[in-house]
C-alpha cells in the first residue's frame, strides 16, 4: 500500500512525526517493532536540564542554553533543527497531548525543577500538570506518601537524600516521609503501579484515598505519591483528592513501569486514530528498497507474511542503541535499515570511559546519524544520501541525551520538524 | 587463627573445630571474596591435569567423589565432556584416556549424535567425545556452610576485619593484630597458631611475620553469558590452555580462563583482548555462544608457588605445579606457630584442609583423627544435589501462599525473595550490598541489578539499616563498580541493557549529577 | 526476526516492561507475575528436559499482545505457551476446562436438538450445574445453537466458477452463526469466487489454550489434511475467523510439533485480507451502496499478532458513507474459554471494561469485529449487535436483504 508519509519507529519520534505530517493532510503509517521507551519513562519533555553537558546545576531557562548551544556547537541536533521549529514544537507536543488527554504545562523560558524518588533534582520544561505541583520552588514543605503493597517507592528514602542536597539559588522544602495503609487486604501486597492506578476508577477507593491523606497531610504542606493517580485520566483524580486535602498534590514517577508515560502514549495513540493514522506494532523492516538518492518502499513482516509499504517520504525514527535503531556488535556500530553512516568513535576502545559517572559522558551514548539541516542523513562525507528521508530523535548524533538531560526535547523538535518536511514531499 | 575466609580457610576453620581446635577465623572482606569468589565454579573430575600433573588429577578425582557426598548441596551434579575439535591433536586422546585411567577418573566415549542429545548447542565439528564426571558448585554457598558448620561446632568467624600485624617474639608467634574495617578499631588476638590462608596476599600476610612467601601471581578472567548455553560441563580436550572450559553456573555460562602474570593481588581488571580471546574459544565449542548476551567479566588471582621464571606469564602459570604446598614457617622462617597454605585450587581445599589441620593437630597434640571426608558439611546431610529448577520450586511455594507475589520479589531476573534478603541480614548482621549479593544472587542476573539495587536499598534504608543520608552514596558506589564488570563486554543485547539502565540511573533518577558530601541535613522526623 | 532455540529470547528481553504495562491481566489482578517474569526472566531458569513453572501463569489470556508491543521482538507469548503446557501435563486439566475446550463436540450435539438445547442452555438447571459442580462463571451466556450447521447448508451450494477459493469456517460459524458463513459465501460470489470446502473440523485453539496437546494435534492432523489438498490445487484458504486462522497458519508448527503445516502459510488468508487483495489488483467488485453509519470496530487481539495489517478497516474504508471507529481496545477479555471459569470471569470482565465504556458511550446500533469470541463479548458487556466486517460488505453489496437466517 502507498501512503504518503511512512514513519519507522513507535517511539516519542515516530508518533509525534507522524501526528505532525498526518495533521498537514497526509496519509500517513507508522510501523514499529514494539513500543518506544515513550511508555516505561516519566512522560516528562527534558529540552536542556544542564549546559554545558558536564555541569551539575539545574539550567535556569532552556532558552538561553539551547541558544547558547546553538551558537557554539553546530553539530547538536538543535543546531540541525533551529530555534523556529524548536518552538513550535513545544506549541504543537502541548495541543496534541492535550487533544488526547493528557494536560501538559510548561515552556522553553524556565525549567521545572522536580524531586526524584531517589531525591535528587531533576530539571524539566514540559510535564504533565500532574506533577508539576512538584517544583521546588513553590510554595509548602513536602509530604511523601508511599503507599503499603505498593513497590519501588521509599518515602523516608526519597526524604532523606534530598535533603542532603543544595541547588544553587534555591531554598529547599522540608521533606519527610510516610507510607499509607489502604487497607487492601494481603491480596494486595504486591501491586504494579499499573494495577494501584487502575483502583482509582472506584470512587470509594479514591474516597478511602483522599480520607487517608488528609488524615496525614499538615498545615503547609503538599503532598508527593507516586505516579498512580488514575490510569489514563489523573486530573479528575487529583482535582478530588485536592479538594478534600485542601492543598496540592503531585506525582514522583519511579521505576518502570511507569504509569505517567503510559498515559503519554496512550494520549498520542488516541490522536492516531483521530487522524486516521495507520499504526503497525510488531513488525520488523525486513528490506528498504531505493533508487539513487530515494527510498522507495519498505517491505516489513511480523515473521509470517510481508507487506510492502510504498512512500513518498519516510522517517527513520528508531531510537539509536537503545531502541535497536543501531546495532552494535563486538566490533562495529551500524543502522541495519538503510545501511547509513554511523558517526561515532572508531574503534571500541573509544566507546566508553573507564568511571561510570565520568562528568564527560560516554562517547558511545553520542552515536547516531548525522543529518543536514534538512534532517535528512548524510554521509561521511557530509553529502545527503536519501533526499526523501528524515532521521529524527535518539537515531540522530551529537548529543549526549543523558548527560546534558535533552532526551524528550530533541526528539519532539526534530520529529516535529521532520513532519513537517516530509509533508512537503 | 585462621586468616583468610576463602574455601581453603573456612575448610579449614571447621576441620580445626571438628577436631575440638579453639578457632577464630579472620577475614577482611565478606567470606569468599578473593579466588574462591571468582574462579569457574568447577569441580573438577581431573582430567584436565590427568597428562601433565598424574598426582593433581589423582587428588582432584578423590576430592570430587568425598565433595559430592559431602557438599551435595552446593553441588549441581552437571556431569562434564571434554571434545575435541578437528585442529586438535588426536594424540592427545589416548594418552589422556590413559592418563585418566590412571589417576582412577571414570572416562566414555560419546558419539556425536549421543553428545548432542545432552548438548544440543555442541558444535557440529567435534570429532571426539569424552564423559567425565565434572560437576558444577557453587563456591560461595560451599563456603558459608564451611564457615556455618565451623561455627556451629564453636567456632568463630570475624568478617571484614583485617590482619594488619602479625607479632612474633623469639620465633614464636605471638599475637595478631587485626582490624575492624566497619568501626576502624584494631584488637590483638592471642593465637598458639595462626594459618596464612589468603591465596593471592599470602605473600604480603606473611611478610607481616617476617615470613616469605615467594608467590607468582596470575590472573585468569572469565566471563559470564546471560543464559545457560549447556548443560554440562565442557572442555577442551587438548593440553591445557585458555578459554578451553566452559561451566553451567546457576542460570548462567561461564566461559574461562586466561592466565596473566601480575603483580598486583588486587588486580581484577579484564582487557578486551581475553574478552575477544575467550568469545572465539567459547565460539568453536559452543557456536550459538557467539551471539549469546555476556553480562559480565570478572577475573581472580591464582596464587602459585615459586617464580615463573619468564615474562610470559600464560606458559609459566600453567607449568608450575598446581598442588598445593604446606609451609611450615619454623622450618622456613623461624617462625613456630605460623603455617601458609599455598596453590591448590577450590576442588582440593578439603584435603589442603586436612593436611594445614593435621600439621597443627600434631603440633598440639590433638589426636581426634580428620573426619572432614565423611561427615557432611551443615546444610548437605540428606546428600541432594541442586537443581537449576530449585530456585523456582521456592517462587512456586512463595506464590501459593500469598497469590499476589510480585511485591515479595526483589531481584526479578534472579528469583530472589525479600525474605531471602531479610534472612541473610538477620543471620550475618551485615548490610553490605556485595555481601548480599553474594549470599542470595541479587544483582547477579541479566540486568546486573539494574532494577533490584534501588529496590534492595530501598528496602533496606526502610527498616533503618542504611544510614539516613547515604543512601545515594552507596547506590553510586555500587554503579561504579558494577561498571567494571561489565564495560568490557558491552554489545548487542546487553548494551541495549544498559542504556536503558542509565535511563533510570542518569535519566530518572539524575544520579549523575549529585555533589558528593553535598548539602546541610536538616533535622527529620 | 530470526528465530533461534527457545532459550535465546532470554537474550533478547532487556527488562524493558513494555510488555508489562501493556499486559491487559496485569491492570486487573496481581494474581498474573506479569509477561516479563513468566516469559524471559523464568525462562533463564527452564532447562532443556525439565521445564518449571509457575501457578500464576493461568492467568495468561494468551491474547499475545505482549509479543507486539515489545520493542525488542521477544516472542513472550511462545515462552509462555510452552510453559503453560507443561504446566498442565504436571497438573492435569480439569473435567470443566475439557469440556469447555471440547465446545466443538457439543456444536454437533447442539444442532441437532437445537430448540431443545438452547432452552437447556438458558435453563437453570444449567446453571446449577455449571456454577456448583464445574465452576463456570455464573451468568454464564452460552452462544446459542443454530438448527442447521453451516456444514448442512453448503450441501445445497451450488454455485461454480473456475475460479476457486477453500473456506476453514470454523467451528463456531458451523454450529452457532452460519450466517457469517452465508455472507463470506455471498460475497465471494458477487467477485465470481467459487468457496470449496475442505473436510475440517474445530481448528483445536481452545485446546491448545488449555493445554491439551494431544487432542489439539489429533483434530490438526485431520484439518491439515483437507487443507493441504486445497493448498496442493494451488487454492488460496480463507478463514473467517482470526483466531482459528492464527492456529493453523502459526500455532499448528509452533506448538503441536507439526512443521509441515508452514508450507499452508502463504496460501492461508484472512477473508478481508483476500478481498483487499483482490482490490489491489484491480478485481474487487467496488460496486458498493451507501451505508451511513458509524461503526464501532474492535480490533481482536490475535488479529494484531498475524501480521496482516487491518485488512477489514481498509476493506470497510471502501464503503461509502461508512464511518469506522476503530476503538483503540487491545483485549476483549474473554480470551477463548478463559471467561467462562469461575475464577477468571471477574478478571475478564475487568479487562473487557475499557471495550464496555466506549461502546455504552457510542448510540450505533452495531458494532464489528472479526473474532467470535470478541462478538460474544461485545454482546455480553453492551446492547449492541455485533457483527463480523464481511457482513457490511454484504450489506454495501445489497445482498443482506436475502439472508433468511433467524440466527442473525
Amino acid at each position: 500500500m502507498n501512503y504518503d508519509v511512512v514513519v519507522i519507529g513507535a517511539g516519542l519520534g515516530g508518533l509525534m512525526a507522524g501526528i505532525t505530517a498526518a495533521k498537514e493532510g497526509k496519509k500517513v503509517l507508522i510501523v514499529g517493532k514494539g513500543i518506544g521507551i515513550i511508555t516505561i519513562f516519566t512522560g516528562t519533555i527534558d529540552y536542556l536540564g544542564h549546559y554545558p553537558p558536564e555541569v551539575i546545576s539545574p539550567l535556569g531557562s532552556p532558552k538561553e542554553g539551547i541558544g547558547e548551544l546553538i551558537a557554539k556547537n553546530p553539530d547538536h541536533p538543535y543546531s540541525k533543527v533551529g530555534m523556529k521549529f524548536i518552538e513550535g514544537g513545544v506549541s504543537a507536543f502541548l495541543e496534541v497531548a492535550s487533544s488526547g488527554g493528557v494536560r501538559y504545562v510548561g515552556d522553553l523560558n524556565r525549567n521545572f525543577l522536580l524531586p526524584t524518588a531517589v531525591g535528587t533534582v531533576k530539571p524539566t520544561a514540559l510535564l504533565s500538570s500532574s506533577m508539576a505541583p512538584g517544583d521546588l520552588r513553590d510554595d509548602g514543605d513536602v509530604l511523601i506518601c508511599g503507599f503499603q503493597g505498593l513497590r519501588d517507592f521509599y518515602p523516608s528514602y526519597m526524604a532523606h537524600n534530598i535533603s542532603t542536597l543544595t541547588v544553587e539559588g534555591v531554598e529547599l522544602p522540608h521533606f519527610r516521609g510516610r507510607t499509607v495503609d489502604l487497607e487492601l487486604g494481603a491480596e494486595s501486597s504486591g501491586m504494579t503501579s499499573l494495577t494501584l492506578a487502575r483502583k482509582f476508577d472506584d470512587p470509594d477507593f479514591l474516597e478511602r484515598v483522599a480520607q487517608a491523606l488528609y488524615e496525614n497531610v499538615r498545615d503547609g504542606e503538599r503532598i508527593a505519591t507516586p505516579a498512580v493517580l488514575g490510569l489514563r485520566r489523573s486530573d479528575e483524580v487529583i482535582e478530588y483528592i485536592e479538594r478534600v486535602i485542601n492543598t496540592k498534590i503531585f506525582e514522583t514517577p519511579t521505576l518502570p513501569p511507569s504509569v505517567s508515560g503510559y498515559r503519554l502514549y496512550k494520549a498520542l495513540e488516541a490522536v492516531l486514530r483521530s487522524l486516521k493514522v495507520k499504526l503497525l506494532l510488531g513488525y520488523e523492516v525486513v528490506s528498504a528498497r531505493t533508487e539513487n538518492d530515494r527510498v522507495i518502499e519498505l517491505t516489513i513482516s511480523m515473521g509470517k507474511r510481508e507487506m510492502v509499504l510504498g512512500g513518498k517520504a519516510f522517517v527513520l525514527a528508531t531510537g539509536g542503541l537503545v531502541g535497536r535503531g543501531i546495532h552494535s556488535t563486538e566490533t562495529s556500530l551500524l543502522e541495519p535499515i538503510f545501511g547509513l553512516d554511523v558517526v561515532g568513535p572508531k574503534t571500541r576502545s573509544g566507546w566508553f570511559n573507564k568511571n561510570f559517572f565520568d562528568p564527560a559522558g560516554h562517547p558511545i551514548n553520542k552515536v547516531g546519524i548525522c543529518v543536514d539541516e534538512n534532517l535528512i542523513p548524510i554521509d561521511e562525507k557530509k553529502k545527503p544520501r536519501f533526499k526523501n528521508l528524515f532521521v529524527v530523535g535518539a537515531q540522530l548524533c551529537g548529543y549526549d541525551a543523558l548527560k546534558e538531560k535533552s532526551g524528550g526535547g530533541v526528539t519532539i523538535s526534530s520529529s516535529y520538524k521532520a513532519g513537517v518536511l516530509a509533508s512537503k514531499i | 587463627m585462621v586468616i583468610g575466609g576463602g574455601v581453603t580457610g573456612t575448610g579449614i576453620a571447621r576441620d580445626l573445630t571438628l577436631r575440638g581446635i579453639e578457632t577464630i577465623l579472620v577475614e577482611r572482606k565478606d567470606l569468599a571474596a578473593g579466588a574462591t569468589g571468582r574462579c569457574h565454579g568447577l569441580l573438577h573430575s581431573g582430567g584436565r591435569y590427568a597428562v601433565k600433573d598424574p598426582e593433581s588429577a589423582r587428588e582432584c578425582i578423590e576430592e570430587n567423589i568425598i565433595l559430592k557426598k559431602v557438599a551435595s548441596r552446593n553441588i549441581e551434579d552437571t556431569g562434564g565432556l571434554f571434545v575435541r575439535l578437528p585442529q586438535d591433536d588426536r594424540k592427545y586422546v589416548d594418552k589422556f584416556v590413559t592418563a585418566c585411567d590412571d589417576a582412577g577418573i571414570e572416562t566414555e566415549f560419546m558419539t556425536l549424535s549421543e553428545a548432542k542429545k545432552l548438548e544440543p548447542n555442541l558444535t557440529d565439528s567435534a570429532e571426539e567425545i569424552i564423559r567425565v564426571p565434572d560437576a558444577a558448585v557453587d563456591p560461595f554457598g560451599l563456603t558459608i556452610d564451611n564457615a556455618a558448620d565451623s561455627e556451629a561446632n564453636g567456632g568463630r568467624i570475624m568478617r571484614h576485619t583485617e590482619v594488619v600485624g602479625i607479632v612474633v617474639d623469639r620465633g614464636r608467634l605471638k599475637t595478631v593484630v587485626v582490624k575492624d574495617m566497619v568501626t576502624g578499631e584494631t584488637h590483638k588476638i592471642r593465637a598458639k597458631f595462626a594459618v596464612n590462608a589468603t591465596g593471592g596476599w599470602a605473600e604480603k600476610v606473611a611478610s607481616l611475620s617476617g615470613a616469605h612467601v615467594p608467590l607468582s601471581l596470575f590472573k585468569g578472567s572469565l566471563l559470564i553469558f546471560n543464559r545457560r548455553i549447556n548443560n554440562r560441563i565442557i572442555n577442551r580436550l587438548r593440553p591445557p590452555g585458555d578459554g578451553d572450559i566452559i561451566v553451567p553456573n546457576e542460570p548462567t555460562t561461564i566461559i574461562g580462563t586466561t592466565s596473566i602474570q601480575v603483580g598486583d593481588p588486587d588486580d581484577f581488571t579484564v582487557t578486551r583482548q581475553e574478552v575477544e580471546m575467550m568469545l572465539g574459544e567459547a565460539a568453536l565449542m559452543l557456536p550459538p555462544s557467539e551471539e549469546a548476551r555476556v553480562i559480565r567479566a570478572y577475573a581472580g588471582i591464582r596464587p602459585l608457588l615459586g617464580t615463573a621464571g619468564d615474562s610470559n606469564g600464560s606458559a609459566g602459570g600453567r607449568d608450575i605445579s598446581r598442588s598445593f604446598t604446606v609451609i611450615d614457617h619454623r622450618e622456613a622462617d623461624g617462625i613456630e606457630g605460623f603455617i601458609s597454605i599455598v596453590g591448590g585450587k577450590l576442588t582440593t581445599y578439603r584435603l589442603m584442609a586436612e593436611k594445614v589441620v593435621d600439621l597443627i593437630a600434631e603440633k598440639l597434640g590433638v589426636h581426634i583423627p580428620c573426619t572432614t571426608a565423611e561427615k557432611p558439611i551443615l546444610g548437605s546431610e540428606d546428600g541432594e544435589y541442586y537443581k537449576l529448577g530449585d530456585r523456582f520450586d521456592k517462587i512456586e511455594i512463595m506464590l501459593k501462599k500469598k497469590p499476589g507475589g510480585i511485591e515479595e520479589i526483589v531481584c526479578e531476573c534472579e528469583l530472589v525473595t525479600k525474605k531471602e534478603i531479610l534472612k541473610v541480614i538477620e543471620e550475618t548482621g551485615t548490610t553490605d550490598l556485595n555481601d548480599i549479593q553474594h549470599r542470595t544472587r541479587v544483582g547477579m542476573g541479566s540486568c546486573q541489578g539494574g532494577f533490584c539495587t534501588y529496590r534492595l536499598l530501598g528496602i533496606l534504608h526502610e527498616l533503618g539499616m542504611v544510614p539516613d543520608y547515604e543512601a545515594n552514596s552507596i547506590l553510586r558506589k555500587f554503579l561504579e563498580e558494577r561498571w567494571r564488570g561489565i564495560r568490557p563486554i558491552l554489545r548487542g543485547d546487553q548494551l541495549v541493557e544498559e542504556q536503558l539502565m542509565e535511563g533510570i540511573y542518569l535519566g530518572l533518577f539524575a544520579l549523575d549529577k549529585v555533589k558528593e558530601g553535598n548539602g546541610a541535613k536538616r533535622e527529620e522526623e | 526476526m530470526m528465530k533461534k532455540d527457545i532459550h535465546y529470547p532470554a537474550d533478547q528481553c532487556v527488562k524493558c516492561t513494555v510488555c508489562v504495562e501493556h499486559c491487559p491481566v496485569v491492570k486487573v489482578t496481581d494474581k498474573f507475575l506479569g509477561p516479563k517474569q513468566v516469559g524471559p526472566d523464568f525462562q533463564r531458569f527452564r532447562s532443556d528436559g525439565e521445564d518449571p513453572h509457575d501457578i500464576s501463569l493461568d492467568y495468561c489470556t494468551g491474547c499475545r499482545i505482549c509479543d507486539v508491543v515489545c520493542p525488542s521482538g521477544v516472542n513472550i507469548s511462545e515462552l509462555n505457551t510452552k510453559a503453560k503446557i507443561a504446566l498442565k501435563k504436571d497438573q492435569g486439566i480439569s473435567i470443566r476446562d475439557k469440556l469447555l475446550s471440547h465446545a466443538y463436540m457439543f456444536g454437533h450435539l447442539g444442532s441437532i436438538a437445537a430448540p431443545a438445547a438452547n432452552t437447556f442452555m438458558k435453563s437453570k438447571a444449567l446453571r446449577w450445574i455449571s456454577e456448583k459442580l464445574l465452576h463456570l462463571e455464573k451468568d454464564l451466556r452460552y452462544p446459542s445453537y443454530t438448527s442447521e450447521p453451516f456444514e448442512r447448508w453448503i450441501e445445497n451450494y451450488s454455485f461454480e466458477s473456475e475460479k476457486k477459493v477453500a473456506y476453514f469456517y470454523g467451528c463456531f460459524t458451523n454450529f452457532n452463526d452460519p450466517s457469517l458463513g452465508k455472507a463470506v459465501v455471498k460475497v465471494l460470489e458477487r467477485n465470481g469466487y467459487q468457496a470449496v470446502f475442505p473436510k475440517q473440523n474445530c481448528c483445536g485453539l481452545p485446546l491448545l489454550g488449555n493445554g491439551d496437546i494431544r487432542e489439539a494435534r489429533k483434530l490438526a492432523l485431520e484439518n491439515l489434511e483437507g487443507l493441504f489438498k486445497a493448498a496442493d490445487e494451488g487454492l488460496k484458504i480463507i478463514y473467517s475467523s482470526t483466531s482459528c486462522g492464527m492456529m493453523i497458519r502459526d500455532d499448528y508448527a509452533t506448538y503441536l510439533d507439526l512443521p509441515e503445516a508452514e508450507r499452508l502459510s502463504g496460501n492461508l488468508v484472512e477473508v478481508s485480507e483476500f478481498l483487499w487483495g483482490l482490490h489491489e489488483a484491480g478485481e474487487l467488485d467496488t460496486d458498493f451502496q451507501e451505508v451511513n453509519m458509524v461503526l464501532p470496530y474492535h480490533i481482536p487481539c490475535h488479529l494484531r499478532s498475524l501480521g496482516i495489517g487491518f485488512p477489514s478497516i481498509d476493506l470497510m474504508g471502501l464503503v461509502p458513507g461508512l464511518e469506522v471507529d476503530e476503538l483503540g481496545t487491545y483485549c476483549c477479555g474473554l480470551a477463548g474459554t478463559y471467561g467462562f471459569k469461575e475464577e477468571k470471569s471477574d478478571i475478564a470482565n475487568a479487562i473487557g471494561g475499557e471495550l464496555a465504556e466506549l461502546l455504552l458511550r457510542s448510540d450505533a446500533e452495531f458494532a464489528a469485529s472479526d473474532c467470535e469470541a470478541c462478538r460474544m463479548q461485545i454482546e455480553n458487556l453492551s446492547d449492541k449487535k455485533a457483527i463480523h466486517p464481511i457482513k457490511i460488505i454484504l450489506k454495501a453489496y445489497g445482498l443482506d436483504k436475502e439472508d433468511e437466517d433467524e440466527d442473525q
